[in-house]
């Protein structure tokens, strides 16, 4: 599969803790997408379906599902169908953002998609119709559907969710639906400006790049507390150049 | 809209600053605490500036593009602002990981402990900074440590 960010755990793309993919390539190009980075269909991290399983099945203790977005997930329809087959059969729950709306779906011939996820979130962004406040979704176009009864009991709460990850060495990730205060505040500038990286003599913001692999895996033992464990989970992060995840 | 958006890693150590530096073949010279590349952009050479505890890449904000008219000719292989950073904070990280096994190897523990809590204690003020300006903002703030990361979720209520 082409992907182009893995978090490997996320409280904020669905209910309780997931394992979320952002897949790599979209066809529709919703006009007014913070995310054209994910647009290409260039390989951006080439990872098997079953490297994926794998990795998700070191974290099946930890989450309680996974996430699918992009991109477009289902522009690479054989693979998901795979990995949400495999994921459904360890247990997990599954949820899937598309910009393609259900009677698409159908007409296109990927209904299957249907059975094997919990929760598909459908629709084009519409950049007229945007919110930062609704859960999950990015324009109030889009509809949530509970296809399973695994959910019967979750309620959305409409609020605004960002998550921030900070890693061992300081370095700052934002996700979710931080508006342009926030980001502000935060010295992170607007994802759609992302070409401004670091303290630009243009724009007096912070430094912002996109990073790749990080430092090699231990050959060794070594006495640091968490230091170490965490670079071993390093080097299964995938971190592509991108700014803006849209449905 | 949902956002995926990173920074670099913030170089707090100007030693492996300087030694990523070396490694992917950028010259520099050091003003104070400047450290000034050969890079060249339109407003001058592309320096290092020490910013609230960390290195910042001061450049012209354009100089991301692929096709940005470089006013020198050294700017080789990195052709973008942010491809020059990912070389240089890949290098960083090598760097930091040598020096601290070499320093196991050696048993200097006073060293390594110091390194380590430089790198700890600005981690602790990133967090401490972030909470803080969310905080202002009206978020409330849950705090998740996932296998030694820190995972920060901000709610804001809109009812």
């Amino acid at each position: 599969m082409n992907i182009a960010h893995i978090e490997e755990s996320s409280f904020i793309y669905g209910p309780g803790q997931r394992f979320v993919i952002w897949v790599q390539g979209c066809s529709i190009h919703c006009k007014g997408c913070w995310n054209k980075e994910m647009w290409s269909f260039n390989t951006k991290n080439e990872i098997s379906v079953s490297e994926l399983i794998e990795r998700i099945s070191d974290e099946e203790n930890n989450i309680e599902g996974i996430t699918l977005l992009g991109g477009e997930p289902l522009d690479q329809f054989e693979e998901i169908i795979k990995l949400l087959n495999e994921c459904k059969h360890i247990g997990l729950s599954t949820m899937l953002f598309t910009g393609y709306e259900m009677t698409e779906i159908s007409e296109k011939g990927m209904s299957s998609i249907k059975n094997l996820t919990d929760i598909l979130i459908t629709g084009r962004y519409d950049e007229t119709k945007r919110t930062l406040n609704h859960q999950w979704i990015g324009s109030t176009n889009q509809e949530i559907h509970y296809l399973t009864e695994r959910y019967n009991n979750f309620r959305n709460v409409n609020s605004n969710y960002v998550e921030i990850s900070i890693d061992d060495f300081g370095k700052v990730e934002t996700f979710g639906f931080p508006d342009e205060k926030l980001l502000k505040a935060l010295e992170i500038e607007s994802p759609r400006y992302l070409q401004a990286h670091c303290q630009s003599r243009t724009s007096p913001s912070t430094e912002q790049s996109f990073v790749k692999e990080l430092a090699k895996p231990p050959q060794r033992k070594i006495v640091l507390k968490n230091f170490l464990t965490l670079q071993k989970n390093k080097k299964r992060h995938t971190q592509p150049n991108t700014d803006r995840q849209k449905r | 809209m949902s956002a995926v958006v990173k920074t670099i890693t913030p170089f707090i150590n100007k030693e492996f600053l300087l030694q990523a530096l070396d490694a992917i073949g950028c010259k520099y010279t050091l003003q104070g605490n400047e450290v000034v590349t050969e890079r060249v952009d339109y407003y001058g050479n592309q320096k290092f500036v020490l910013v609230n505890g960390r290195f910042q890449l001061q450049h012209d904000s354009s100089a991301n593009r692929e096709q940005y008219p470089w006013r020198n000719l050294n700017v080789k292989e990195y052709k973008t602002v942010s491809s020059f950073l990912e070389a240089v904070e890949g290098k960083y990280h090598y760097f930091y990981t040598l020096k601290m096994e070499e320093l196991e190897k050696q048993r200097q523990e006073e060293e390594l402990i110091r390194l380590e809590n430089e790198r700890k204690a600005f981690v602790e003020k990133q967090k401490e900074n972030i909470i803080a300006k969310a905080k202002e903002k009206g978020y409330s703030i849950k705090e998740e440590n996932v296998k030694g990361k820190i995972k920060l979720v901000l709610v804001r209520n809109t009812y």
